[in-house]
């Protein structure tokens, strides 16, 4: 690093305290204590306060624009796009803030829900954590949609070069990446990576597992292995399946419409054990269902469960299946097997 | 010193207080002269009224019985000046500004930074900086700059939080310096964003 780019990034630095005083001063009322440590800072260095006049000149310049504005828009961005795309950034030597400032800090994370949705689907330009109650799908500003089970959150931050979203633990999302060849998807549940650039697949974390199931285009997968991190690479109709504990991953072709059709809020089942169907209407619903006897977990279940309507299946169900659905404390449904008559049993 | 304030002054040492009083008042207006012109002229639109104001803070404090430490009579000088201010402002909304008092005494004001306004092609030029910049930098800073509102309120019409409005608008203020001092706008850029 030369003399010269030393001194730049100190005139930089200069004008980024001078433009943060100076949008502190012309705010509010500026509290006595901030009018103290601005001056302390005015005389730190004859500099700085000339860097304060140059940019309150510039503001006032502004002044005119005022009866003016159609001199802003008349002229075309010189920039393209991508040069003027927001850079990743670096952490900055702490200046002091207005009070006002600090204040916004303390509400680091922005918590929206599909529903409203619309708040921030316009821009994202912070991270922000995305739930969802149902199964509605969601588009991302990068015009990629989303369809979280319940339960799951991710979160999302597309301030810098990559597109990433975080899968917290224990939830599933189906993603259909937008094609950005300059901005890969990248999706982090727990140790695992996944990168996209322009497919569908879906994530799921379900204890030291994380499950990626591709639909359309190809997908790469990196993850901690027993010696040093592993690569894998799969696309439609595959699905790797990692194993935290185990640090290695199976990748096996799957039916990726049977696997997905959850995004859809109904689950299809044809001869699975109940205690397959009860894990999975607890995944990708709020309810808890609880069963505490082996012979019902064992019991072959047909049909589809719609995941809106639980309760409506749990009916259905008890009418079907010798159980007896009972709400125990705190919205905990406990599945007891109930003796049946001997006709329907010997069926 | 060797020499008590009633020798200095033989009037008394009432008015020998006075005189190092206004001394010191002088002093300290020369020294902050430039800070508090700014930071008034954050207040109003115009450096007149700023002045206008620095002025009547400086009477005021040569009012003062006793001035007490030089730290002190800082911050007192800027709660009396930014006081002042409030009352004006207040004045301005309810009354015309139509006979302003015109000349006042610079003896104390050093040549002040101010501009009048622009003229209409340096204003345009000042249009296209801005234009090059991305429209959310542009609608943050316009909405500051031009209409007046707070970042509060601007955050919620842009669904940003209020940390990233200011950020907009302090980052295009540095863009527009470096563009002003003839950096390319792709090295300014680069730098804001660095």
């Amino acid at each position: 690093m030369n003399i010269e780019t030393v001194m730049d990034e100190e005139k930089l630095e200069r004008y980024r305290q001078a433009s943060e005083w100076l949008v502190c001063l012309k705010s509010t009322n500026p509290s006595e204590s901030e009018v103290e440590r601005w001056l302390t800072w005015c005389e730190e260095d004859p500099q700085n306060l000339a860097a304060f006049e140059a940019l309150d000149r510039d503001w006032n310049d502004f002044e005119g624009l005022r009866t003016a504005p159609a001199l802003i828009t008349s002229a075309a961005s010189q920039l393209s796009g991508s040069r003027m795309r927001d850079a990743p950034r670096k952490s900055r030597p702490p200046f002091p803030r207005c009070a006002f400032w600090q204040a916004s800090i303390a509400a680091a994370i922005l918590i929206v829900t599909v529903t409203g949705y619309e708040f921030w689907n316009r821009t994202l330009q912070a991270p922000a954590l995305v739930t969802s109650a149902n199964w509605k799908p969601a588009v991302l500003p990068d015009g990629s949609s989303f369809v979280l089970s319940a339960k799951a959150a991710a979160e999302v931050d597309f301030t810098g070069p990559s597109r990433d979203l975080k899968l917290r633990p224990e939830g599933e999302i189906y993603i259909k990446v937008h094609h950005d060849k300059t901005r890969p998807f990248i999706v982090q549940a727990g140790n695992v990576t996944v990168t996209a650039v322009g497919t569908a697949f879906d994530v799921r974390r379900d204890g030291d597992h994380a499950t990626v199931t591709v639909e359309e285009g190809t997908i790469r997968v990196l993850a901690p292995g027993a010696d040093g991190p592993l690569e894998w690479q799969a696309s439609a109709g595959y699905q790797i399946d990692y194993s935290e504990r185990e640090k290695t991953a199976v990748v096996a072709s799957v039916d990726a419409q049977q696997v997905l059709q959850w995004r859809r809020g109904e689950l299809s089942y044809d001869r699975k054990p109940l205690a397959t169907v009860i894990a999975d209407v607890n995944r990708y619903s709020t309810t808890r269902i609880v069963i505490s006897d082996p012979d019902l977990e064992r019991m072959e279940f047909s049909g589809t469960v719609f995941m809106a309507s639980i309760s409506d299946w749990l009916t259905a169900l008890e009418a079907v299946y010798p159980v007896k659905a009972h709400e125990s404390a705190a919205g905990v449904i406990q599945l007891l097997s109930v003796p049946m008559p001997k006709r329907d049993r010997a069926r | 010193m060797t020499l008590s304030d009633s020798e200095k002054h033989p009037e008394g040492p009432r008015k020998a207080d006075a005189a190092s009083r206004a001394a010191e008042v002088s002093r300290l207006f020369k020294e902050h002269n430039r800070t508090l012109v700014l930071y008034l002229a954050s207040r109003f639109k115009d450096v007149q009224s700023a002045r206008e104001v620095a002025q009547e803070a400086y009477v005021r404090l040569l009012q003062l019985e006793s001035t007490g430490t030089v730290s002190f009579l800082r911050a007192y000088l800027f709660k009396v000046a930014g006081n002042i201010a409030i009352d004006r402002l207040r004045q301005q909304k309810t009354r015309s500004r139509l006979n302003q008092p015109e000349e006042l005494d610079d003896t104390f004001f050093e040549p002040s930074p101010e501009r009048t306004l622009i003229a209409r092609e340096e204003l345009a030029q000042l249009g296209r900086l801005l234009a090059e910049l991305p429209e959310k930098y542009q609608q943050a800073f316009r909405l500051r700059r031009l209409e007046d509102h707070s970042f509060a309120d601007i955050a919620r019409h842009m669904g940003i939080k209020e940390r990233m409005v200011r950020r907009y608008v302090t980052n295009t203020l540095v863009y527009l310096r470096l563009r002003r001092e003839g950096v390319s706008s792709a090295d300014s850029w680069r730098q804001v964003q660095a």
